[in-house]
């Protein structure tokens, strides 16, 4: 039997189920901080447990155009990618402008993404009518991209 | 889940001791331990090996629970993933159209998705999971289902929903959950009540509370806790009422409370009871105020059930084992294959989704884990699979009966493959939304219209007609005849089609059309128009 003076955590850790547990452990407790300390993309949620956060509440109008010429999303990619791309997540965002650069080929693809977050308020009182609460309380845009993803891929 | 040959022990217990430790010890029978069971000539119990001994510190993470606890939570919670699977099959048209996907890591070389294979994956997950609540074919069916659920995953971020992500973990873990209790000790009595000893239960939890943690630190900040978010998000009704007298700001901090206690909570065994009382009305009020985040909320629950005290499982349990340890009528062993076949018949023919490879693959895999059950000796054990198959296969079936998943499928995909200009894809989802709703306004309109433009006006106009007696309130299908009158020269029956359309719906298009042809103007009926719901 191990004692304690002789423990090992090297061989306890090479011990079924021993190392799994802890890389396990480890990694799920350390990879949220991914999204806190290196991810360029804050509107990039995945893998941060941030669930109902206000930052997946934000608003981007995305417009993409071909030489100059607006496309219609809509007919290029499936509605759901659109939705994702409202998010702001730019990695979609420029998926979706290298499809483009590949079904154009030499012409240039730019995306504009004008975003708006969620603000607070002095107090939530009820909205204004006709207005949803989300447009009550989104504060003013900051934008995205503007340039040709065809040279330059990312926002 | 894992079978063991052996049972591991926990907190140190030293091996003669057995199951003497932990909270399993209270609902055990004082006759339950092997020195009590055995009769006075009976050997000593066998020793573990030696690599199991206890008295290091991996001891600690084991945890001892009634086996009838993990059935339960086993048959809720794989339950509700094979409702959950099926559930998730309207949204398989999306993954592949327009030629277009972003995978999570572009550096993992997994195959594309696309609506046939997510499709299968989806229909395969339903049967797999139904199985594994079953107990069937564990060893199997739940890392192929874990394998398959990472790749519908992983393969796309169409699917970024961050419980999914969660469900794929508890997946991974639980595959390593024991498949059976704890072996009895030997002269223990049968009727003793069984345990089973896991790791991998612990990590489930352990996993529960690792996400609770970081929901709550992403919680931390003034947008949360001044109660914008939550403001935005919570739905009108009851629930809303009730947080808005709480305070919006109140109710969003007592979130983030709720959320830090469970992440302790689940970690320590004492704290479990109200853990279980806060995580699920936690877990009921995100569902109360409308959340959409699918079975998500009861899959919660259903990990919940583990934090129930022991005692809730073991006393039914020990009442319940005697009385179920029946043998199984010859006639019901000889008609299972049989009713195995003709559940797959039935979920073939009654379920008017594209669900055969799926039906195939899991019936193949059930029927080899029967045969290598009869060459290892257990004669029992294939009828037992085929009947668990047969319940497998009524899943499809009884939640096609009480949803929508069909008639959305074949929506969706018509959906998205007319707005991205794929004519022929789209034909093939009308065609198939007929099979589940043969009246339906949606594709007789839509198939007309590809008719009109293909030049079949006499088929158009039967679309067009059934169409309009489906939906006599939508104006769409009398405009499209109309358009067919004017291209056969029939401005009378164009008229006709325009003044029956115009009084259902307000078109200023069609009644421009009906004054240029010398109709009246047509006030529609207050009722407004329908709408297409082919968006997914």
């Amino acid at each position: 039997m191990t004692t304690s003076s002789s423990f090992s955590l090297v061989a306890w850790l090479k011990r079924w189920p021993n190392g799994f547990i802890v890389a396990f452990v480890a990694v799920q407790l350390l990879l949220p901080l991914h999204y806190y300390t290196v991810r360029l993309d804050e509107h990039d949620e995945r893998w941060a447990w941030r669930m109902f956060s206000p930052t997946r509440m934000v608003q981007c109008e995305v417009a993409f155009t071909v030489d100059g010429q607006p496309v219609a999303t809509g007919r290029e990619f499936h509605p759901a990618w659109g939705e994702i791309a409202v998010r702001g997540r730019r990695v979609v965002v420029e998926a979706m402008g290298a499809h483009l650069c590949r079904k154009h080929d030499g012409k240039p693809v730019v995306a504009r993404l004008a975003c708006r977050p969620i603000v607070a308020r002095a107090s939530l009182a009820p909205t204004p009518p006709g207005m949803s609460r989300a447009a009550w309380l989104r504060g003013p845009a900051y934008y995205l991209g503007g340039f040709d993803l065809c040279e330059i891929p990312e926002l | 889940m894992a079978k063991r040959a052996h049972p591991r022990r926990g907190k140190g217990a030293k091996p003669s001791k057995s199951t003497t430790t932990s909270a399993t010890t209270s609902t055990a029978k004082p006759d339950a331990s092997p020195e009590a069971a055995a009769p006075a000539a009976a050997p000593p119990p066998r020793p573990l090996p030696p690599a199991r001994l206890v008295g290091e510190p991996r001891g600690r993470f084991w945890l001892e629970l009634p086996w009838a606890k993990l059935v339960v939570f086993r048959f809720v919670f794989f339950g509700l993933m094979a409702v959950d699977a099926f559930l998730q099959l309207p949204h398989a048209p999306r993954y592949g159209a327009g030629g277009f996907n972003v995978p999570h890591f572009g550096w993992l070389p997994l195959p594309e998705p696309g609506r046939a294979s997510i499709t299968f994956v989806h229909a395969a997950l339903c049967l797999l999971f139904a199985l594994v609540a079953q107990g069937a074919l564990v060893r199997v069916a739940l890392p192929l289902a874990t394998v398959l659920y990472g790749w519908a995953y992983f393969s796309s971020q169409l699917d970024s929903y961050q419980h999914h992500y969660l469900m794929w973990l508890l997946l991974v873990i639980l595959c390593f959950a024991p498949r059976a209790p704890d072996p009895l000790p030997r002269g223990a009595s049968p009727a003793a009540p069984r345990t089973v000893t896991s790791w991998a239960i612990r990590l489930a939890l352990v996993q529960c509370a690792i996400v609770y943690l970081w929901a709550a630190i992403a919680k931390m900040t003034p947008l949360w806790l001044d109660g914008t978010a939550l403001y935005i998000q919570v739905r009108d009704g009851w629930a809303r009422d009730l947080i808005e007298s709480i305070g919006f700001d109140r109710a969003a901090v007592m979130i983030v409370a709720a959320e830090l206690f469970l992440a302790a909570a689940l970690w320590i065994r004492k704290l479990w009871l109200p853990g279980f009382a806060v995580g699920v009305g936690l877990h009921v009020g995100i569902e109360t105020i409308g959340l959409e985040i699918g079975l998500f909320s009861y899959l919660m629950i259903a990990v919940y059930l583990l934090l129930l005290p022991d005692v809730l499982f073991a006393r039914p349990a020990a009442w319940l084992a005697p009385r179920l340890r029946v043998e199984v009528p010859p006639f019901l062993r000889h008609a299972a294959w049989p009713a195995a076949l003709a559940a797959v018949v039935a979920a073939f023919v009654i379920v008017p989704l594209p669900l055969g490879a799926a039906l195939v693959v899991v019936t193949a895999i059930v029927a080899i884990g029967a045969a290598v059950a009869l060459l290892s000796g257990e004669r029992s054990r294939g009828p037992r699979l085929a009947w668990a198959f047969v319940v497998a296969a009524l899943v499809p079936i009884a939640v096609h009966a009480t949803s929508d998943v069909a008639d959305d499928y074949y929506r969706y995909w018509a959906g998205s493959s007319r707005r991205l200009g794929d004519q022929e894809d789209a034909r093939r989802a009308y065609l198939g939304l007929l099979e589940v709703d043969p009246s339906s306004e949606y594709a007789h309109y839509h198939l007309g219209r590809q008719d009109l433009d293909a030049g079949k006006l006499d088929a158009a106009l039967a679309h067009f007609q059934v169409a309009q007696r489906s939906a006599p309130k939508r104006g769409r299908s009398f405009f499209a005849e109309a358009e067919l009158h004017l291209r056969r020269n029939e401005p009378e029956r164009a008229k006709t089609a325009l003044v029956a359309g115009l009084a259902v719906e307000a078109n200023p298009q069609a009644q421009s059309l009906l004054t240029s042809l010398g109709g009246p103007p047509v006030q529609p009926e207050p009722t407004g128009p329908e709408r297409d719901d082919d968006e997914d």
